[in-house]
C-alpha cells in the first residue's frame, strides 16, 4: 500500500484525574491517504474529538505515534513544530467561541499567517491578496473583511473557521463536528464546500462527527469508537453494508428512516448507562451492555481484520 | 471651502474604529473634559496663586467662609483652601495614578503569568500574593515607609505594592477563563507564541472589567495617601493634599463644611471623570457595542 499521508500507530491518550487514569483514546491505529476522508463516530464522551486533538498535538499524547509523510510529528522540536502547523489543521465545532470576538474577519483569517518563521512572513499586500484569495475560496463576501463575528451567522462563521485552516495551505484537516452547530440546510452547503475544496487542493480529511448520515456522505473509511477504544473500522460501503460489531450494528439502527417497507423493523435498543472511563476494566468496554457479551469478551478487546480492509473487534453483531 | 469626505464606517481600521466609538460616547467624553481640566489648572496652579498662599498663616484671616478673597475660604490656620487644592493635586492626582499604574502593570504580568501557565508557577505566584494580602495594606504600607523613611516616591512604592494583590488575583482569573476558550486553542493550532496569544487573544478579552476596576481603585487610592499623611508617613502637613486638607480639617468640618466639601468635590469630580474614560475605553474596545 502507498505511504499514507497521515497515520496513526497505537496512539493512546490518557488523562489524569483525582480518581485515576481516564482512558480517553486507547490503542488508536488509521491511515489517511492523500484526497480521502477518514469519518470518526462515536457518542459523545467516546474520545473522538480528544482524538483529533492528540493528532494535532493539542493534546499531548501519552504513548504511540502519528505519522506524517512518515514522520512522527510528536517527536518533533518546537522548530519543527511549523511544518505540522502548515500541512495539518483544524476547523472547530463551535463557531461561535472558535473566533475572537475582538478581531475583525480579515485578521481572523491572517492570524495564522503571522504564526509563521519570520523568513516566510508576508508583507501586508501579500497578506491582504492571500486573505482576499481564501475569502472568495471559502465563498465569503469580501465585503465581511472588516466585519466583526457577532454580525455573522452560524455558517458564515464556520467559513471563516475553514477559511483560517485553509489559509496555510494544509493537506490535512481535522473536522471536529464542523457542522454540528449549523442547522441542515447551512450543514449541507458547509460539507459541499469542504467536498469542493478536498477536490480542489486533495486534501485529506478526519471528520469526526456524532451524525451518522454526515459520515456515510463525506467518507471514504469510517472508524466507529466507543469509550476511547476503535470497535469497527472499514470502508464506508462495508460498514454500511455489512456491520459487524454489535455497538456499530446498534448505531447504524439507530438512524431513523423514511422507508415505510421498514416500519414494522426490530428496533435495537441499547440498554444501561456508559460506564466509566477511569480505570476501565480490561477487554470489551461495550460487554456491560451488550447483549451477547460472554465471559471472554472481558478479557480480549483486539481489531481483527475480518474481510479485506473490514477490521471489526468484535463479530456478534452479524446475524 | 473644502468639504471633508467621510469615509463609511466599514473602511475603518480597528484602530480608526475604537477611536470614534470612544468619540462618540458623550459620558467619556465629558470625562476626558473633566480630566484635561483638572490637570490643567493643577499644571498651571502657579500661575494661578503663588504657591506661597499654599503654606502662608494668615490667623487673622482664619476660617473665613468662601469669598472672592478666598475662593474656597480658609482654614484654622487662615491659609488659602484654593490654592491648597490646587498644589494638592500634583500629589494626590499624580501620585495616585503613578500608584495605580504601578500596581496595575505588576498585578497584570503577576496575575497573567500565573493563569497563564498554571501548575507551579500559578502556585508558586499566587502564595505569595497571598502573603502580601495576609498584612492590611495600610499596615504593609506604614512597615515599607518605615523601612525605606520619608518620601513622596516611597510613598508610591508602598502604596502600590499594597494594591498588587487585587489586580494580580483578577487578572489571574480571567486569564484562566480565556486561556481555556476555544479561539486561545485555535491560534495554538496555528503555531501562535504564547506571547502573542497573551497580546492579541487574552489581553484585548480580558482587560474591560480591569480598566473599570483600575479606575475605581483611584479613589481609594486618593485616600490612602491621606491616611498615610494623617499617620506622618509620606506626605505630612504642611505640604497639601486632597485627602491629607480634608484630615487636618476634620474637627472643623462640623461647623465649617466648605472645608471638607471642596477637597471632597475635587476627589470625587476626579474619580469621576477617570471612571467614565474607563468606562469609555471599555465600550470602545468592544467591536459589540454599538457604533
Amino acid at each position: 500500500m502507498a505511504q499514507a499521508l497521515v497515520e496513526a500507530v497505537d496512539l493512546c491518550k490518557y488523562f489524569k484525574t483525582p480518581k485515576g487514569l481516564l482512558h480517553a483514546v486507547e490503542n488508536v491505529n488509521f491511515r489517511i491517504q492523500e484526497g480521502k476522508t477518514l469519518g470518526v463516530v462515536g457518542e459523545s464522551g467516546c474520545g473522538k474529538s480528544t482524538l483529533g486533538r492528540t493528532v494535532l498535538r493539542l493534546h499531548k499524547a501519552t504513548s504511540g505515534k502519528v505519522l506524517y509523510e512518515g514522520k512522527d510529528i510528536l517527536s518533533f522540536s518546537r522548530s519543527e513544530m511549523h511544518n505540522v502547523h502548515r500541512n495539518m489543521q483544524m476547523i472547530f465545532q463551535d463557531p461561535y467561541s472558535s473566533l475572537d470576538p475582538r478581531m475583525s474577519i480579515r485578521a481572523l483569517i491572517g492570524e495564522p499567517l503571522s504564526g509563521l518563521p519570520r523568513s516566510e512572513r508576508l508583507s501586508a499586500a501579500e497578506e491582504k491578496e492571500k486573505v482576499d484569495a481564501i475569502m472568495q475560496m471559502c465563498g465569503l463576501p469580501l465585503h465581511y473583511a472588516n466585519m466583526y463575528p457577532h454580525e455573522l451567522d452560524g455558517g458564515m462563521r464556520q467559513r471563516v473557521g475553514l477559511a483560517r485552516a485553509m489559509v496555510l495551505g494544509p493537506r490535512f484537516i481535522v473536522c471536529d463536528e464542523p457542522v454540528s452547530a449549523l442547522d441542515v440546510s447551512i450543514q449541507a452547503q458547509i460539507l459541499n464546500l469542504l467536498m469542493d475544496l478536498q477536490d480542489e487542493h486533495k486534501l485529506s480529511y478526519m471528520f469526526i462527527t456524532h451524525d451518522l448520515a454526515v459520515v456515510r456522505h463525506i467518507s471514504d473509511d469510517i472508524m466507529v469508537m466507543y469509550m476511547g477504544q476503535v470497535v469497527e473500522y472499514a470502508p464506508s460501503h462495508m460498514l454500511f453494508s455489512s456491520p459487524m460489531h454489535p455497538y456499530t450494528v446498534a448505531l447504524l439502527n439507530s438512524i431513523p428512516t423514511i422507508d415505510l417497507s421498514r416500519r414494522g423493523r426490530e428496533r435495537i435498543t441499547i440498554h444501561g448507562e456508559i460506564s466509566s472511563p477511569v480505570n476501565p476494566a480490561p477487554g470489551c468496554r461495550f460487554a456491560p451492555r451488550c447483549p451477547y457479551a460472554t465471559e471472554e469478551c472481558r478479557n480480549e478487546h483486539k481489531l481483527v481484520e475480518v474481510e479485506k480492509g473490514h477490521f471489526a473487534a468484535c463479530t456478534k453483531g452479524v446475524k | 471651502m473644502k468639504k471633508r469626505v467621510k469615509k463609511p464606517l466599514s473602511e475603518y481600521s480597528t484602530g480608526e474604529l475604537v477611536l470614534y466609538r470612544f468619540r462618540k460616547n458623550k459620558l467619556a467624553m465629558l470625562g476626558v473634559a473633566m480630566f484635561l481640566f483638572v490637570t490643567l489648572m493643577i499644571l498651571i496652579a502657579p500661575l494661578i496663586r503663588p504657591y506661597d498662599m499654599v503654606v502662608k498663616q494668615n490667623i487673622a484671616d482664619r476660617l473665613q467662609g468662601p469669598s472672592s478673597q478666598y475662593l474656597f475660604g480658609t482654614d484654622e490656620l487662615g491659609r488659602d483652601l484654593f490654592s491648597r487644592i490646587l498644589y494638592g493635586g500634583r500629589i494626590s492626582l499624580f501620585c495616585s495614578l503613578a500608584i495605580i499604574a504601578i500596581a496595575f502593570v505588576s498585578g497584570a504580568l503577576i496575575g497573567g503569568a500565573a493563569g497563564f501557565f498554571g501548575g507551579k508557577v500559578d502556585t508558586v505566584l499566587m502564595r505569595i500574593v497571598d502573603m502580601l494580602m495576609s498584612v492590611p495594606s495600610a499596615l504593609l504600607a506604614m512597615a515599607i515607609i518605615t523601612a525605606l523613611g520619608n518620601g513622596v516616591w516611597k510613598l508610591v512604592l508602598a502604596l502600590s505594592i499594597g494594591q498588587i494583590p487585587r489586580f494580580a488575583r483578577m487578572v489571574r482569573s480571567s486569564v484562566i477563563t480565556l486561556r481555556n476558550m476555544e479561539y486561545v486553542e485555535a491560534a495554538r493550532c496555528f503555531g501562535i507564541s504564547s506571547m502573542k496569544i497573551m497580546l492579541k487573544h487574552i489581553l484585548p478579552n480580558g482587560i474591560g472589567p480591569i480598566i473599570v476596576s483600575a479606575t475605581l481603585t483611584l479613589g481609594a487610592v486618593i485616600l490612602s495617601i491621606s491616611s498615610m499623611g494623617y499617620l506622618g508617613l509620606g506626605v505630612a502637613s504642611p505640604t497639601p493634599e486632597w485627602g491629607t486638607i480634608i484630615s487636618e480639617n476634620k474637627v472643623n468640618i462640623q461647623y465649617y463644611p466648605y472645608l471638607g466639601i471642596f477637597p471632597g468635590i475635587c476627589i470625587m469630580l476626579t474619580v469621576m471623570a477617570v471612571n467614565f474614560i474607563g468606562d469609555g475605553l471599555r465600550d470602545a474596545f468592544d467591536p459589540k457595542s454599538k457604533n
